[in-house]
């Protein structure tokens, strides 16, 4: 939601995980991940299933609680933020099994999004306390009575919601089924409707969860085109995860390897590729190609 | 006379826990199997207790067989109650099967003013001799309190003994944590559940059958107050686990006693204790004083 | 699919309230006291069936205690308008603590304070409960509930503990209830249809997706508590004034009054506002028509005595029934809008093309 002014370089560190290390039980799911991501960049976490790859997601947005290490987000701690903050500040994500409000239209799924816009407080509040003279000291309103009278400001809001909701979906192409409901949409077009449903929060990152799971290599092909395609349009980060490796080696700037919760390379697809490390990794994946 | 008058309250305390313990066992063992509140429990409690009343009032039959009969009866209402009511829903969202318990709960309770009437009945069918009070120095012990801690005790061995020792039970201890796994090594999941529901309305009707000894009455909602107890005791031991249950039986058992005997001027408030106990306890440790925490997957 | 636009929807409520009145009015004056009372209690039942169904449906959170909260507003309203004189004859125990033993106020202040009073209540109840989770939740909101009936139970100085309070003014008629009930629906309605609404909407289908969406589920979860707890205790207000004895036993104002309010919404679809009325009106009205079933009949001169209880034995197996074999009720999620029924009503049209 919150745009941040960027004066210095186009190198600017947009998100950076330090020593990140989470422990379930016994078990180490995730060991020591250190990361940095540039603004405008295309980032690529792979690695085999369980690598930790999902859980580095759920560190990075609140739902899990790191054991250790620290999340940077556009210079701000927010290690261990409650999820909802996280958003408000500006991160947003998709998950790898779909999960649209089923029961509710194409157009409604983005709108709930839209609610982070009446609710950003505490994220404001995070950004003063950061950094007082970019980040005005905010004002609490409470939304809940304009919204229950339905007072002017509050009708002013709910159309802006409306026209960047239905501004979503045509660009994402799915304007003809805005009073469909989620569940009647087909696997694909769910995918994207998820995507646009993250982006009605306006975020500064993205993050992927396994876009092109599922898909067969024409629609993974569009979906390639795609999320370029969002990259330029909305001006944002992407990080995703994904475990079709040619999608990754084609689209992706950069790429991380994971394997049993740690790094086992990082560098540009071409380094990636010869990596030996990455191929022992993947010997026996079927999904490597 | 301080000394004695605790020693009163522990036996008293280790009663009531172990009438409590008796109806939480019915309660955790469905949860760990169906994740399921069995809202009914505490009414086929008292349909348990009424079976045995009528047993022997109606057809006159001796105390110990009125009783037995009563027992298997309510057993063979758990087991309907489950077949007709749960079974269908199993697959149905958590919500929908909660909301169906509440049904049946409501259901047997009506059903119960409908056939039995809703004035409360006295239950003063077992023989007097249970009635001679005992006197050890200053201790004043009802020979009833005995008859209930033995079978109380040998009920909880034996529940023990059948989840530890048989192959039944491996079984349902392993469905407890998984039920399609288990249903694809060969036990037949249908026919664990019936089983789980049968013992622990069994044991729910004798805990029940002795609490209308003590207490001597029978009305139709009688079974709330020591379902929601045992509930709140299979909570405090982990709800899922059957020694937990036990232990948390008397745990609150000696609580509501102990508390009532040393400040008997709460003693309005008695249960009361044990809601607030409930919900600190779902707060600050939901699954329970005994089980480690598990997270939930994303 | 025609969108029926908002001029025409406002104009066709309006003129919806408008005849509604016409009907009370009419019901009001010929149809004797007797319906009268019945048609005010609908109106009772419907303004705790909604707040109920903003928790249990629309929010998707389950929740056993809102009996609890229709006492607090019962007790609060009536100790405001009882008579001080009625105070002072019913509180032979212990007498009532200064300052509710000289206040005697109207009943419109009575009910909104009810209102705010069992508002605060859901946020003191709320706030540690919801840090659980589904059936769990549930539990601890039944045992608050039990809680504050026992505490009422308890309380002579206050609440003149297990005698209850008796001689209410019978303030409660038709206009107040189904005015009440107009402002409820106007309120929750414009709730749900906001973007809060949607927000809870959409917590009820998933907690952790909407999470990620940027909502504070707590925070919602709690807000619609409050909501859902003000206007319970607008409906115990109301109901107190309308049965102007109360007490607080399990079967008056206890577990038993969350069942019947649980099937009114069940009936009606859980989540959906209009059908909760829906289903107030059907247990309202059935809870009238089955007392036949309980009083002596005579069928061609031979008598069959009445079955004490045997209205409620119907009503339970109505709603296993509902649960097992018809689980969406009668509007599922949907709200009965000037929308829906030209949806409904064209398709019926179409099929016959």
């Amino acid at each position: 939601m919150i745009k941040i002014k960027n004066e210095k370089t186009d190198k600017k560190e947009v998100l950076k995980l330090e020593n990140l290390t989470i422990k379930f039980g016994g078990l180490t799911a995730v060991d020591s991940f250190n990361a940095y991501i540039n603004k405008n960049e295309l980032i690529g976490l792979i690695g085999p299933n369980g690598a930790g790859k999902t859980t580095i997601f759920n560190m990075v947005t609140g739902i899990y609680k790191p054991s250790f290490g620290t999340v940077t987000f556009n210079d701000v701690n927010i290690t261990a933020m409650a999820p909802h903050v996280i958003t408000h500040l500006g991160i947003a994500r998709t998950f790898q099994n779909i999960r649209l409000f089923s029961e509710m239209s194409v157009l409604e799924n983005v709108m709930v999004a839209e609610h982070s816009w009446l609710q950003n407080y505490k994220a404001k509040k995070v950004l003063h306390a950061h950094n007082p003279s970019e980040f005005p000291k905010p004002r609490w309103k409470s939304w809940f009575w304009s919204a229950v009278l339905k007072t002017p400001d509050y009708l002013k809001v709910e159309k802006e919601m409306n026209f960047y909701a239905n501004k979503l979906l045509s660009v994402v192409g799915l304007d003809k089924y805005a009073d469909h409901k989620a569940s009647a949409l087909s696997y694909g077009p769910q995918r994207k409707l998820e995507i646009a449903r993250a982006l009605a929060t306006k975020p500064s990152l993205l993050l992927l969860d396994e876009p092109a799971a599922g898909m067969n290599p024409q629609e993974t092909q569009e979906l390639a085109d795609f999320i370029t395609n969002v990259r330029k349009k909305f001006d944002i980060t992407i990080l995703l995860i994904e475990h079709d490796m040619k999608f990754v080696m084609k689209i992706c700037e950069r790429i991380y390897v994971l394997d049993y919760g740690k790094i086992i390379a990082h560098g540009v697809p071409e380094e990636i590729q010869k990596n030996k490390k990455v191929i022992e990794a993947y010997l026996g994946d079927e999904s490597y190609v | 006379m301080w000394l004695t008058d605790f020693a009163q309250n522990l036996i008293n305390g280790t009663l009531l826990g172990g009438l409590y313990a008796l109806i939480a066992i019915g309660y955790t063992m469905v949860y760990g199997i169906l994740r399921l509140i069995n809202f009914a429990h505490g009414d086929i409690l008292m349909w348990g207790v009424y079976f045995a009343l009528y047993a022997v009032v109606a057809f006159g039959m001796p105390w110990w067989l009125g009783f037995l009969v009563g027992i298997a009866l309510a057993g063979f209402l758990g087991f309907g109650i489950e077949k007709i009511a749960y079974r269908p829903l199993r697959n149905a969202p958590r919500i929908s099967s909660l909301i169906t318990a509440i049904g049946m709960s409501f259901f047997l309770e009506s059903l119960a003013v409908v056939v039995f009437g809703g004035i409360p009945k006295s239950f003063n069918i077992y023989p007097k001799f249970f009635n001679h009070t005992l006197i050890f120095g200053h201790l004043r012990i009802q020979t009833l309190t005995f008859f209930i801690l033995g079978i109380t005790f040998l009920l909880l061995l034996g529940v023990l003994w059948l989840l530890y020792r048989t192959k039944t039970g491996t079984a349902m201890r392993a469905i407890a944590t998984d039920i399609p796994t288990t249903s694809l090594m060969g036990a037949n999941v249908d026919r664990i559940i019936s089983l789980t529901f049968i013992i622990g309305s069994m044991l729910a009707a004798t805990s029940g059958i002795m609490w209308a000894m003590r207490y001597p009455q029978v009305q139709p909602y009688m079974g709330f107050v020591p379902g929601m107890k045992a509930f709140v005791a299979a909570v405090i031991g982990g709800i899922g686990s059957v020694p937990g249950a036990l232990v948390g039986g008397f745990l609150l058992g000696m609580t509501e006693i102990l508390v009532v005997g040393f400040f008997p001027n709460l003693a309005g408030y008695r249960d009361v204790f044990a809601y607030v106990i409930l919900i600190v306890l779902l707060m600050f440790r939901p699954t329970g004083i005994f089980t480690v925490y598990s997270e939930q997957k994303v | 699919m025609k969108r029926i636009s908002f001029k025409t929807n406002f104009i066709l409520t309006v003129i919806f309230v408008i005849g509604s009145g016409f009907m009370l009015l009419w019901a009001s004056n010929s149809l004797g006291d007797y319906w009268a009372r019945i048609i005010t209690l609908m109106a009772i039942y419907g303004i705790m069936a909604t707040s109920y169904t903003l928790v249990n449906g629309v929010t998707g959170i389950f929740s056993l205690g809102h009996a609890g909260f229709i006492a607090v507003g019962a007790y609060t309203a009536a100790l405001l308008t009882l008579p001080i004189q009625q105070k002072a004859m019913s509180f032979f125990i212990t007498p009532l603590i200064w300052p509710l033993n000289s206040i005697q106020m109207g009943f419109l202040p009575a009910t909104i304070i009810a209102g705010c009073v069992a508002a605060f209540a859901a946020f003191l109840v709320g706030y540690p409960s919801l840090r659980v989770t589904g059936d769990y939740f549930a539990i601890a909101t039944l045992a608050f509930a039990e809680i504050i009936r026992i505490v009422i139970q308890n309380s002579y100085s206050v609440t003149n503990g297990s005698l209850g309070l008796k001689g209410i003014p019978p303030y409660t008629t038709i206009w107040w209830a189904w005015g009440w009930l107009l402002v409820t629906l106007i309120v929750l309605g414009s709730f749900k249809f906001s973007s809060y609404g949607r927000a809870l909407r959409a917590m009820s289908e998933d907690t952790v997706a909407a999470r990620a969406m940027g909502i504070d589920v707590f925070k919602h979860q709690l807000m619609s508590f409050v909501v859902s707890g003000f206007f319970a205790g607008i409906g115990g207000a109301l109901y107190a004034h309308w049965l102007t004895t109360i007490d607080p036993r399990p079967t008056s104002l206890g577990i038993m009054l969350t069942f019947f309010v649980l099937i009114m919404i069940v009936v009606g679809g859980l989540g959906s506002l209009s059908g909760a009325v829906l289903g107030a009106v059907f247990f309202a009205f059935s809870a009238q028509w089955l007392r036949i079933v309980e009083s002596p009949m005579n069928f061609f001169g031979l008598t069959i005595p009445g079955i004490p209880g045997m209205s409620m034995l119907i009503f339970a197996v109505v709603f296993i029934l509902i649960m097992l074999f018809w689980r969406r009720g009668i509007m599922g999620r949907d709200e009965l809008s000037w929308q829906y029924i030209y949806n409904h009503f064209s398709k019926r049209v179409g099929d016959q093309d």
